[in-house]
């Protein structure tokens, strides 16, 4: 392998304002006979990969659509509750792409690539005219105009919602978009197939193996580009606000082919979840941020106080968001205000039955406003919570606690989106590149929507008309080499025969990194991690227990093929964190602090971490992408 | 014409005619209640208003039409019925009753008995399928005696309370129609639920109530002085003596 | 808490199935319903016996996977709320608790508790969209919609397709899930253009796949996680009438205008 194997960032030169024009001027295009001839497989369903199928189908691509689901709609952006920004300003409060643009950077802790951003932003309100006109039902003012509310990390209010389901709706948006397609047969669905490895042929990405999940059929794809859409990987802490399914294989079997993984240490831990309320439980829900647009967040001054949440005097609570960061208050960004409730509960004035939550409290609101306003914004949340609690959060305060939410690390890819693998783009939350350390709320469906609808159609054309490779036929020897190696990773994992089960060390490895290489890191904890974790990867090979074939629907074999990836992709997180001898954003090393505020280091680790795989018995390589801010000054972040 | 038969041709349109059939069936039990409670006023006026109706020029274009409706309601309805049984050829074999999977059938029984009550209802009544001679009384004005006729059948209580079971069944079949009419043809409305919830049992009310009273008082005697009045040799039997 | 969970297993979609009955205990009233199933799994994989093949993935029932009938009601005894968001607190210590996977012909079982579900993407395949390219959409704020009609449709649009509607049916109909998308498109501007068409190619495609007819029994709607009215059917049922007698015409030409494009 050669060292300069990060290729340039192919960012366009031109102010900050020009650089998507010019990309975009600068491409080169393909003829829509040509373009017909081109076959693009997508791996995800989900808003990337939805939004993408549709619109390249759109442009006369043939695409290949592929999904673990049964359906697309099952993809988890389905779950993203609060809303998604646009810089439209229809607020008149001042809002423009350039402050959506600062904001954005500010809060990835100025660790994400100024242009990635700056585009993002630019491409915000288009997104928002494309939803609606699909029929997204926004939520709507009684004038029949788009309404906004504000979120975290920001001062205007720029999101757009539709209640506490945003995410659905917008998947269901580009799901029927996505429809339309295969129904004129330009998109090609297949359902129930996982993608088990990506197939290369002289450096080219040219297709991938994916295994049938109802016959366990193992099959080669071919293609003239692949892209991933495969979503994050935060399901590596077994307890999060990920759907079980979610996963790291896709983006990590590409990995192991050569692909850079930049960043993997950077997962968001979102403050305002359902906290862990017995042993057992498999999830942790999360309660949208947009409640902290109304609900007040506290625990009692003093440690150990039994008394009811409404039995404590207003003197004797301490809102501790709005004390620490006046400016923003409970709106303060996910990652500061997730450290600060991890404080207080360490400091033991934690509230609830296990001592590990703070009340979000809607009283105030709720007496200003009225019942029927609170429940009118935020009436299907506070309906969620009081399903899972038994508790009524319009009589209660709401108890939450952090819960890992979202990866802002991911594949490593150029300003088109594509990854060091020609022919291999990445898309949505599976590359890294827009949220840099810290991703700010209803950015997420922003940049989903962007990468599909907007940027990839555009780029992709650019690598199919410049390189015009030849396909390669499914029937190539690098196909029938992979589809082997896919077959003799499945049976090395059901001839195992042990004794426990793949739960067990996904809980295992999930302890071990929301212990090591959650909310806090520090130096000692990560080398411990490592070592645990490839201790327990020597066990899962040595003792897993799987029950049934491969031949059949076997969820098991499926769990346990991703949790062997978790396993492994856990320490490459670790070997990012230990690296960066800094606090930015999430990422938060205790060496590296004033009074618990994050110490970012400008100096030395003002770049993006790309790993590089170099085989099992060796350390991954590191490579470094430098980041230049032209437009936005690098400040430490204050939000007081 | 052929947009109409595509159209008919879905599960929709299909429930469409079936809901449009009934609506005439439905119009026509209503009529049909309203003329015989004539009864109450005296013979005169249901043997006047059955008079009426043999009289007009329009008595065989509405038996054909009636017949035309009650064989595309019943073709249709059994149709529906049988895709339905198919869309779920396994059942659940929980918390189903069998009384719970009647209910589930209660058109299809209903429907199905209902059909029979006609058919003997119309031989009954109309075409004097074992007729005495009480069935081609006439009364005094020369009008067809129905009265007599009505009198003497529901006095013998199988008749009656036959009549009556087949009423009960009739106000089973009209509940659910009533409502789901309204569905069907797409006036529905979470708003108007307990309008049309209130409008389906006042017509059902009326129907099953104005219909079972005859037999009804006629077994228990309310009708006897008027029809005694009219000294019917066949009254003269032992209960009357 | 104790539970006997009386499950079915089919090994295969072709294999016939039966109800075996799971004792487990040591449950805690908090413990959702899927955790509860978890547990067993893992005790029987323990015994090297097959797990039970059950779907989920959210756990925060909006992602419509998880699909089980529980004690003869879809989604279980709790009203507006997914079997994953299902808990303990709703039974009784001790209680036998049987667990059928949806039943319909159009949703063939799998294996175990899993269905087939396919037939409902079609049907949304057919037409279940607003046909406009990418790059086409005018300004946003240049669609008007007042408030109500926005949250009609957005009520009628919270359509997870988990499927529970056709499994409460006792005619297996699929005709809330159908009206839900109808009713969203066709009460919005942006849904106008391609209204009738919407309607009937979607009845369509949802006979083609052997539903059964809606007879009002209104059982889709009491099982219903996400509270779909009722009404939605009576307006899709209008929308039909409408686009049937005074709208396009059927398939046959609606799919060569399509392909002409």
């Amino acid at each position: 392998m050669s060292s300069s194997i990060l290729p340039d960032a192919r960012v366009p030169g031109g102010g900050m304002e020009q650089k998507w024009e010019h990309c975009l001027d600068n491409l080169h295009l393909l003829s829509p006979a040509n373009k017909r001839k081109k076959k693009i497989i997508v791996v995800g369903t989900g808003l990337a990969g939805a939004s993408a199928c549709a619109t390249m189908a759109e442009l006369g691509y043939q695409v290949e659509a592929f999904t673990f689901h049964d359906s697309p709609r099952r993809a988890h952006s389905i779950a993203a509750q609060g809303g998604i920004n646009a810089s439209k300003n229809y607020c008149n409060d001042g809002d423009s792409d350039f402050r959506l643009f600062m904001d954005t950077i500010k809060g990835g802790d100025f660790r994400s690539r100024e242009a990635n951003v700056y585009r993002l932003a630019q491409i915000s309100g288009s997104i928002i005219d494309q939803c609606v006109a699909q029929g997204v039902p926004f939520a709507r003012e009684y004038d029949g105009h788009l309404d906004n509310r504000s979120f975290g990390g920001a001062l205007v209010s720029r999101t757009f919602y539709a209640k506490g389901q945003t995410g659905q709706q917008l998947l269901l948006g580009a799901y029927g978009a996505m429809n339309r397609q295969i129904h004129l047969g330009k998109v090609h669905l297949h359902t129930r197939s996982e993608m088990l490895e990506l197939v290369l042929k002289d450096g080219r990405a040219c297709g991938i193996i994916t295994r049938n999940l109802l016959t366990g059929e193992i099959r080669s794809h071919s293609a003239d580009a692949v892209v991933l859409a495969t979503g994050g990987y935060s399901n590596i802490y077994h307890r999060s606000t990920n759907a079980a399914g979610s996963n790291v294989t896709a983006s990590y079997r590409s990995y192991r082919r050569g692909a850079l993984f930049a960043n993997p240490s950077f997962t968001q831990i979102h403050p305002t979840c359902i906290p862990v309320m017995h042993a057992h439980q498999s999830k942790l829900t999360l309660m949208s941020e947009s409640l902290r647009n109304h609900g007040r967040i506290w625990v009692p001054v003093a440690a150990d106080d039994q008394r009811e949440a409404r039995d404590i005097p207003e003197t004797e609570r301490d809102y501790f968001l709005e004390r620490k960061y006046p400016a923003y208050g409970n709106l303060s960004p996910r990652d500061i205000s997730s450290r600060a409730v991890k404080q207080v509960c360490d400091e033991g004035r934690g509230v609830g039955a296990l001592k590990h939550s703070v009340y979000l409290d809607l009283q105030d609101a709720i007496q200003q406003h009225g019942t029927a306003f609170i429940e009118q914004q935020y009436g299907n949340l506070l309906d969620m919570y009081q399903h899972i609690t038994n508790v009524n959060p319009y009589q209660h305060p709401l108890q939450i606690y952090p819960a890992a939410h979202y990866s802002m690390g991911g594949l490593w890819v150029d300003y088109h989106l594509m990854s060091n693998i020609p022919g291999l783009f990445v898309i949505g939350e599976a590359n890294f590149s827009d949220h840099g350390a810290n991703r700010l709320g209803a950015s997420a469906l922003m940049q989903g929507l962007a990468d599909g609808y907007f940027i990839l159609p555009q780029t992709i054309g650019h690598y199919l008309a410049e390189n015009a490779p030849v396909r390669v036929s499914d029937h190539d020897p690098v196909f029938s080499a992979t589809v082997e190696e896919a077959q003799d990773r499945i049976s090395r994992l059901l001839a195992i025969k042990g004794k426990r089960s793949v739960a067990s060390f996904h809980r295992e490895l999930g302890d071990i990194m929301w212990h090591h290489c959650g909310m806090a890191r520090n130096q000692l904890g990560l080398n411990s991690a490592i070592e645990n974790i490839s201790a327990l990867r020597a066990q899962f090979w040595a003792n897993l227990n799987i029950v049934g074939s491969a031949t059949d629907l076997n969820q098991t074999l499926e769990y346990a093929g991703r949790v062997a990836d978790y396993l492994e992709f856990a320490e490459l997180m670790c070997r990012d964190a230990l690296a960066r001898e800094e606090s930015c954003g999430a990422h938060y090393r205790a060496e590296h602090q004033i009074q618990g505020e994050a110490k970012r280091n400008d100096k030395q680790f003002s770049h993006v971490a790309a790993w590089h795989f170099q085989g099992d018995a060796n350390t991954p390589q590191l490579h470094k992408e430098p980041l230049n801010f032209d437009c936005a000054k690098q400040v430490e972040r204050n939000y007081r | 014409m052929n947009r109409l038969l595509n159209l008919l041709n879905t599960s929709i349109g299909r429930k469409l005619v079936v809901a449009i059939s009934g609506i005439f069936l439905l119009l026509f039990v209503i009529g049909h209640a309203l003329g015989n409670l004539t009864i109450y006023i005296g013979p005169s006026a249901l043997n006047s208003y059955a008079h009426w109706l043999q009289q007009s020029p329009m008595l065989w274009l509405v038996r054909l039409g009636m017949l035309a409706i009650v064989t595309l309601h019943l073709w249709l309805g059994i149709k529906v019925s049988l895709e339905n049984r198919s869309a779920r050829r396994i059942a659940y074999q929980a918390g189903s009753s069998l009384w719970q999977r009647l209910f589930e059938q209660r058109m299809l029984i209903s429907g199905l008995i209902i059909f029979i009550f006609i058919v003997a209802h119309v031989a009954h009544l109309t075409l004097g399928a074992a007729a005495d001679a009480t069935f081609y009384r006439v009364d005094e004005r020369g009008f067809v005696d129905v009265y007599a006729r009505l009198v003497t059948a529901f006095q013998t209580p199988t008749i009656a309370w036959s009549y009556i079971t087949a009423m009960l069944l009739v106000g089973i079949h009209l509940k659910h129609s009533v409502r789901a009419l309204f569905q069907t043809m797409g006036f529905f409305h979470d708003n108007y639920f307990s309008l049309f919830e209130g409008l389906s049992w006042l017509i059902v009310l009326f129907v099953v109530i104005g219909l079972c009273s005859i037999p009804l008082a006629i077994q228990f005697g309310w009708l006897n002085h008027a029809v005694a009045g009219l000294s019917i040799p066949s009254l003269t039997g032992p209960r009357f003596a | 808490m104790k539970f006997i969970l009386s499950v079915w297993r089919q090994p295969s979609a072709t294999a016939t199935g039966r109800l075996v009955d799971y004792p487990i205990d040591g449950i805690g009233a908090d413990d959702s319903f899927l955790e509860v199933i978890d547990a067993i799994n893992e005790n029987l994989m323990a015994q090297q016996q097959e797990p039970i093949a059950y779907e989920m993935d959210c756990r925060e029932g909006i992602c419509g996977s998880c699909s089980l009938m529980i004690n003869g009601s879809a989604h279980g005894p709790q009203r507006a709320t997914t079997t994953c968001q299902l808990y303990m607190r709703e039974f009784s210590d001790g209680e036998t608790i049987t667990v059928e996977p949806w039943r319909a012909d159009a949703l063939p079982v799998i294996k175990d508790l899993i269905v087939d579900r396919s037939a409902m993407d079609r049907i949304m395949q057919s037409a279940g969209y607003i046909s406009v390219h990418t790059g086409e959409a005018p300004d946003a704020n240049e669609i008007l919609v007042s408030k109500h009609r926005a949250d009609r449709a957005f009520e009628a649009a919270s359509c997870i397709g988990c499927g529970a509607c056709i499994a409460a049916c006792p005619n297996a109909s699929a005709m809330l899930f159908v009206a839900a998308k109808v009713v969203q498109l066709a009460l919005l501007p942006q849904g106008q253009p391609e209204r009738c068409h919407r309607v009937i190619s979607m009845v369509e495609a949802m006979d083609r796949e052997g539903f059964g007819n809606c007879s009002n029994h209104y059982e889709c709607a009491e099982a219903c996680p996400k509270s779909i009215p009722l009404s939605v059917i009576a307006h899709l049922n209008r929308e039909f009438l409408q686009a049937g007698l005074f709208g396009r015409e059927f398939s046959a030409a609606a799919h060569r205008v399509v392909h002409e494009e």
